[in-house]
């Protein structure tokens, strides 16, 4: 198995000079990333009308900042995320308990601490902060481990603590979003595959439970789905207007700056949940299937870094992270063309806001510090000489 | 063992990676196939539905075609006035807006509710109508005070205006706007659906909306998702309405008007050899501009509870028994049966006994033996009792009919009433009774069932006078289509200064309110004469009693009597002047084969009927001598009537008649007289009703000679068009 082959040099003094870092660094993933973003700015300038100062330069200052901790992040050790993955995790918790006790309301749910500089999303830094403690927790657990039910109950309940608080803000999407990351950690690290079916017989079971304990605009939000049409005017508007943005595109789309349907106003909050209408709109179905494209070789790319890691936590790491950003990508698009129900989850690296584009790029660090300590061996405890 | 777990581990996360991987290029397909159906399949009804989105169509209004006089005087046009509109979304305080309003332009409390309304109603950026029909110096006042009245704005309107006020507003007519029912009745106009269009009210504006209405334009914009304009896309001119020249004289008309004092009545004037009306009259009027703004509760009250009808058109609406007049036809058919000579003479003694009733004549001691120029000068109605029994009253429909009475004239005018020809069959038909003979000598004298408008007199009246050719009264000579010219592609451009600065403020958003270009940028183009009446044909609705059958007959009459000119040269020697503007009544009956016919009745027939009318007028002891007049050697012939709207008892005859004037006013006679000039060449026919005049020859026949001598000064030329000697526009 190549991949096993251990192929650094120095595996007994791994200690990577700021050159080494800068050297290993994995341009070709950033400058994908950075592609997305730019195309993001390009149709936030167009959903604006052609105003730069209305979303693009706000986004483009944003991107340099991101841009600026991603780099910075690259250039940390692996090891030391691993030595403090369940502290940042339990600061995530804190955090979460925080928000839930003073944080602010904004559109009908609590999700922000306000710093005064800037606001904290605490469901946002928990995405990074759960597949970190996931990682580190499966990286000394051995396959029978794994496959025992009471070694399950710890990183069960890692998904559930954060999932209960943040599901009380109310945020659906986002816990649900939790639920799949884990789910997918816990695929990959090789749990076996009759117990996900176990659960999903049993989570169908319990349907009409959870339906009775959702919100009445959640309820609605799903209701809505199944037939727009009902409420044209209400709660059906949005998936009505953004379907005929999409529609409207055709084959070429209308061209840049020729959107209709969101420089009229007629899709509420085109430059966050449903930019991708705009896109759609504007440069049709090629477009929009160029955009999922590059999506999915950021998507790929990010596997790949997983596979030619050399160490287990590097891996789910890198696999835990890049499952989160796919789930935007298919959560948005799905939502926007109708599919899912409007659950508020943004379209990585293009919607307009900040917190969102900040945790993507530190985890994009996070895989770029996977990337560049590949070799690096880690032994069960965390220590790399641990063999 | 290590090695070994450690093996394993990574195999595993590999496969199930792989296995990740898969899972995603299925859902990046499901992806892409969604995106597929949505653009691509149902990519065009999508698109369509974008469309519908962002686009709006708007009808403006089109210009309504002006009305003028036979000479040129405008009866109808439009006047620009100006409507103050707030615009709440640019004032931080309209009430603070209004308030400062008020200090210039006075509001009452019933505008203010209706502000305060429409506001509560209409999103912000929607203009709220404040105050319309403002003057020019209103609108520049309140653009003086603009900093004071942030939100408010002017804005340009075309109001109806009519020069004559209540002189023409009858025959004219009015525009109002729009109730719900004229919704219902014209479900396919779209012209309705605008805000602000006002649909034409009685007489010539009623009659010809579909002329004058002109096309509505089209104007496309792209609105965005609150409705608010964004941009003209494109736009389609409103094509403004066709201008009509009517046969109305305006002076005569309100000459007309004013000799009915404050009499309620009507008068007509008519040109007997054209048919043309050169004045209808309907006393009391109403101001017809008080109709085209939202009219004054207290206005409006005035109108309805007045007991002399003011909203009436009685000239056309009001129907009566012609009484004596009617005494013109019964001579016309005794002559044609053959009974009554020119020599014959019948013997009033005042009354006749028929059955066990008897039938007065108005004079008490009857009047002797008579001939039928006599019978007519006197009036005498034993003479005309004796007629009708010797001939029977099937004749005299049958004359009746054919000079017009019991069926529509053709003036096309709406609400005009057919009369009533009461024959035989029509009693048995609805009061189950059989015809007696005490209707038929009812009928000789104009009384009893029978019903006639007065511009069916004085129809019949003309007729008689013209030598017993056939016409149809109308009230269009001309119609000119507008075509717009090429300054007209730019409606605000050629405005003052003035308006362009309050477009700025609008900064083009005057949504609400469709742009009217003004009538000056549009040329008039052809002046084309067009058919009169007979082009259209007739808008009979739902008027009772319609007899069209005869009506008809009668356009073909007039057509073939038309067509054959020089047998009219030989009979009545009008031959030069009559095919003036009737020549062009092909368009309805050119498909009828044209047949040789002579005038409907017998000249020497006419001309003893004719020589009685004379009398009347002109000779000692006529009952129409009063009213005489010698007007540079020409003078006038007539027939005087009244009827009676209430039964004498026999009791009351006994004790000797009431005279009127103690009755109360409502129980008084009709009083009509009906008349034509200039005896010699008779080219004007007169017909005027006093509702309740009490006798013709004392209230009537007055009024009816003053306006013959004011048409004959009007126009002493009288062969040929009728022109006045100096226009007057």
């Amino acid at each position: 198995m190549s991949f096993f082959k251990e192929r650094n040099c120095y595996l007994k003094n791994y200690n990577l000079s700021l050159w080494d870092k800068l050297c290993h660094f994995n341009y070709k993933f950033l400058f994908l990333i950075c592609l997305v973003v730019f195309i993001g700015i390009g149709v936030l300038y167009s959903a604006a009308n052609g105003n730069w100062d209305l979303w693009a330069s706000k986004q483009f200052l944003r991107f340099l900042l991101s841009l600026s901790v991603l780099i910075v992040v690259s250039m940390t050790n692996l090891k030391w995320w691993m030595r403090y993955a369940y502290w940042i995790y339990f600061v995530g918790i804190v955090l979460l308990v925080v928000v839930s006790l003073f944080g602010h309301v904004g559109m009908g749910a609590q999700r922000w601490i306000s710093l005064g500089f800037m606001n904290i999303q605490p469901s946002e830094v928990m995405k990074v902060a759960l597949v970190m403690a996931l990682a580190r927790y499966f990286h000394s657990s051995s396959l029978s481990d794994i496959r025992s039910i009471q070694y399950m109950i710890p990183p069960v309940l890692m998904m559930l603590v954060p999932v209960a608080l943040i599901l009380k803000q109310p945020d659906l999407g986002t816990a649900l979003m939790l639920v799949f990351v884990t789910g997918a950690i816990f695929f990959v690290v090789g749990v076996q595959i009759w117990k996900f079916f176990l659960i999903l017989i049993a989570v169908s079971g319990c349907m009409p439970v959870i339906w009775m304990f959702l919100h009445d605009y959640q309820k609605q939000r799903v209701l809505t789905l199944l037939n727009p049409e009902n409420d044209p005017m209400g709660a059906g508007y949005h998936i009505i207007q953004s379907k005929i943005t999409i529609g409207s595109g055709g084959l070429l789309g209308k061209g840049f700056m020729e959107s209709t349907q969101g420089r009229l106003n007629f899709l509420p909050e085109r430059h966050t949940d449903f930019i991708f209408t705009v896109l759609s709109e504007e440069f049709g179905f090629l477009g929009s299937i160029s955009v999922l494209g590059l999506y999915l070789i950021i998507i790929l790319y990010g596997f790949y870094i997983g596979f030619r890691s050399n160490n287990f936590f590097g891996k789910v790491l890198a696999v835990g992270l890049t499952v989160n950003f796919a789930l935007y990508v298919f959560i948005n698009v799905g939502m926007v063309s109708g599919l899912l129900p409007v659950v508020g989850v943004p379209l990585p690296l293009v919607s307009y806001g900040g917190t969102v584009m900040l945790t993507l790029f530190f985890a994009f660090g996070l895989i770029e510090v996977v990337d560049i300590n590949k070799d690096m061996v880690i032994g069960r405890r965390g220590s790399i000489d641990d063999g | 063992m290590s090695t070994l777990w450690k093996y394993e581990r990574m195999r595993i996360i590999s496969q199930r990676m792989l296995a990740l991987i898969l899972l995603f290029f299925v859902l990046v397909f499901i992806l892409v196939a969604r995106l597929f159906y949505l653009q691509i399949i149902e990519g065009d009804k999508y698109l369509q539905m974008a469309e519908k989105n962002r686009t709006a169509v708007r009808q403006t209004l089109p210009t309504r075609g002006y009305i003028y006089d036979r000479n040129g005087v405008k009866l109808a046009e439009n006047r620009k006035t100006f409507l103050a509109v707030l615009m709440r979304e640019q004032t931080p305080d309209y009430h603070k807006t209004l308030d400062n309003f008020r200090k210039i332009i006075p509001l009452d409390e019933e505008e203010l509710a209706r502000i305060e309304k429409e506001i509560k109603r209409k999103r912000a950026f929607m203009p709220i109508r404040v105050k319309d029909n403002l003057s020019f110096d209103e609108a520049a006042k309140i653009q003086l005070n603009a900093p004071d009245l942030m939100g408010i704005q002017t804005q340009e309107e075309t109001t109806r205006l009519y020069p004559l006020g209540a002189d023409a507003a009858h025959v004219v007519g009015y525009v109002s706007l729009l109730t719900d029912s004229d919704m219902m009745k014209n479900p396919n106009n779209p012209l309705l659906d605008l805000p602000g269009y006002r649909i034409g009210r009685v007489g010539v504006e009623q009659a010809w909306e579909h002329v004058l209405q002109g096309k509505p334009g089209k104007r496309k914009t792209e609105i965005n998702a609150y409705g608010r304009t964004v941009r003209v896309l494109e736009e389609v001119k409103a094509e403004k309405g066709e201008n009509l020249t009517l046969t109305l004289d305006a002076d005569l008309q309100k000459f007309a008007l004013k000799a009915m004092g404050e009499e309620a009545g009507s008068a007509v004037v008519l040109d007997v050899k054209t048919g043309e009306i050169l004045a209808l009259v309907s006393a009391p009027s109403f101001d017809a501009n008080v109709f085209t703004m939202p009219i004054p509760k207290k206005v409006w009250n005035g109108l309805i509870d007045n007991e002399k009808n003011p909203l009436q058109n009685k000239a056309i609406n009001g129907v009566y028994s012609p009484g004596s007049i009617f005494k013109l036809i019964v001579a016309l058919a005794g002559l044609e049966s053959g009974h009554i000579t020119a020599d014959r003479k019948i013997f009033c003694s005042g009354r006749v006994e028929i059955g066990n009733h008897f039938f007065h004549c108005w004079k008490r001691g009857g009047h002797g033996h008579l001939t039928l120029e006599e019978a007519l000068m006197h009036s005498c109605d034993v003479y005309f009792y004796q007629v009708a029994q010797e001939i029977g009253s099937d004749k005299i429909l049958e004359v009746a009919q054919r000079l017009g009475f019991g069926s529509l004239t053709g003036s096309m005018l709406k609400g005009e009433k057919a009369g009533l020809l009461p024959s035989k069959q029509w009693k048995k038909e609805k009061y189950d009774e059989s015809w007696r003979l005490g209707d038929t000598l009812n009928l000789s004298i104009g009384q009893g069932y029978l019903l006639a408008t007065p511009l069916q007199m004085g129809r019949a009246v003309a007729q008689i006078a013209n030598g017993g050719y056939p016409i149809t009264p109308h009230l269009v000579k001309e119609r000119q289509a507008f075509v717009a010219s090429d300054e007209e592609s730019h409606p605000n451009e050629g405005d003052s200064l003035f308006l362009s600065f309050a477009q700025d403020i609008i900064g083009g958003n005057d949504d609400a309110v469709p742009i009217i270009s003004s009538p000056e940028n549009a040329m008039l183009v052809s002046g084309s004469v067009l058919p009169t009446s007979p082009a259209f044909p007739p808008l009979i609705s739902e008027t009772d009693e319609a007899h069209m059958a005869s009506d008809l007959s009668y356009t073909e009459d007039m057509k073939l009597i038309l067509s054959d000119s020089a047998s009219m040269k030989s009979q009545g020697g009008y031959a030069e002047n009559m095919p003036v503007s009737l020549s062009k009544t092909d368009a309805t009956t050119s498909d009828t084969p044209p047949k040789l016919e002579k005038p409907a009745f017998k000249p020497e027939h006419i001309r003893l009927v004719k020589s009685g009318m004379n009398m009347v007028v002109n000779k000692v002891g006529g009952t129409g001598y009063k009213s005489r007049f010698n007007l540079n050697g020409q003078t006038m012939a007539g027939k005087t009537a009244s009827t009676q709207v209430r039964r004498i008892s026999m009791k009351e005859r006994k004790t000797g008649v009431i005279a009127q004037d103690k009755l109360p006013w409502k129980y008084r006679d009709h009083a009509m007289f009906a008349a034509f000039a200039p005896v010699a060449s008779p080219r004007f026919a007169v017909v005027v009703v006093v509702e309740h005049g009490s006798g013709g020859s004392k209230t009537a026949a007055p009024i009816a000679s003053r306006i013959m001598q004011e048409t004959l000064r009007l126009y002493p030329n009288q062969t040929g068009e009728l022109k006045r000697e100096r226009a007057e526009p």
